[in-house]
């Protein structure tokens, strides 16, 4: 009778180790699973912020009096998006990451040895009166 | 022997309150905003911007340098509008379903309100 009764007792506690190691390795494969998703959720927000950051370059390239855009002269303001080839060593000086830039196809700056280009911003401008399009090249 | 019951009974109650806890972090996660997407908005938006700035400057009135300009810097479906005149513009890019738009209204050197409107889908 007490054998019996030992042997039940056993078997209990065996199925509850056995319940309590599916819980452990449920969770530690949940847990592995969320820490990847939450990893490749990092990479790629660090990419996105890398792309924005060259995005905001390329919008002070062409807001701004200092790179490429032109000096209103009645207001003595900057027009955006009405640009000049201009301080072109300022612009590969300040921003070393860029390699290339094309105004409608043509290369203004080329600096692209031994280097990959990884993103290219387009935007919509205006040059010699005419609508062109600019291409930021940045390599690492 | 009550107080080894005791001991489980504390380790299942730990482990139901992790469980419990990773069940609502992953809810939490899921629930985080798409940045990829917001990154996409944030850089049509520009380019439209872009569009109805150049428009302006160079006081384009008619569609078809609009279209024109559209399809340099949109690879999107989209359409473009000057006053009442609308022309769609169709791409092969397929899943596009939410659409960005943004207008502008400016006076041209004969004193005429010329109005701009660009739509991009997404």
């Amino acid at each position: 009778m007490t054998l019996v009764l030992r042997s039940s007792k056993a078997q209990v506690m065996i199925l509850d180790i056995l319940i309590l190691l599916i819980i452990c390795i449920l969770l530690i494969n949940i847990e592995f699973q969320e820490i990847y998703n939450y990893k490749t959720k990092i990479e790629n927000d660090t990419k996105d912020i890398k792309l924005l950051e060259k995005e905001m370059v390329v919008e002070q390239l062409i807001t701004d009096c200092k790179y490429l855009a032109t000096l209103n002269k009645t207001t003595n303001l900057c027009s955006k998006n009405k640009i000049e080839i201009k301080n072109l060593t300022q612009i590969t000086n300040n921003f070393q990451k860029i390699c290339l830039l094309k105004i409608d196809s043509k290369e203004v700056i080329k600096n692209t040895q031994n280097k990959i280009i990884i993103n290219i911003i387009k935007r919509a401008v205006v040059n010699n009166n005419d609508f062109k399009i600019i291409e930021v090249g940045f390599c690492e | 022997m009550n107080k080894n019951r005791g001991l489980f009974f504390t380790i299942d109650g730990l482990f139901a309150l992790i469980f419990i806890t990773i069940l609502l972090f992953s809810f939490n996660m899921s629930t985080t905003t798409n940045t990829d997407k917001d990154l996409e908005k944030i850089i049509i938006t520009s380019r439209i911007s872009d569009l109805l700035i150049t428009s302006q400057l160079l006081e384009i009135d008619n569609l078809k340098d609009l279209e024109k300009n559209y399809n340099k810097l949109f690879e999107n479906k989209g359409y473009v509008k000057i006053d009442s005149k609308l022309k769609e513009i169709n791409s092969k890019s397929k899943n596009e379903n939410q659409l960005i738009s943004q207008s502008i209204k400016y006076i041209n050197s004969s004193n005429k309100v010329i109005y701009i409107e660009i739509g991009v889908y997404y």
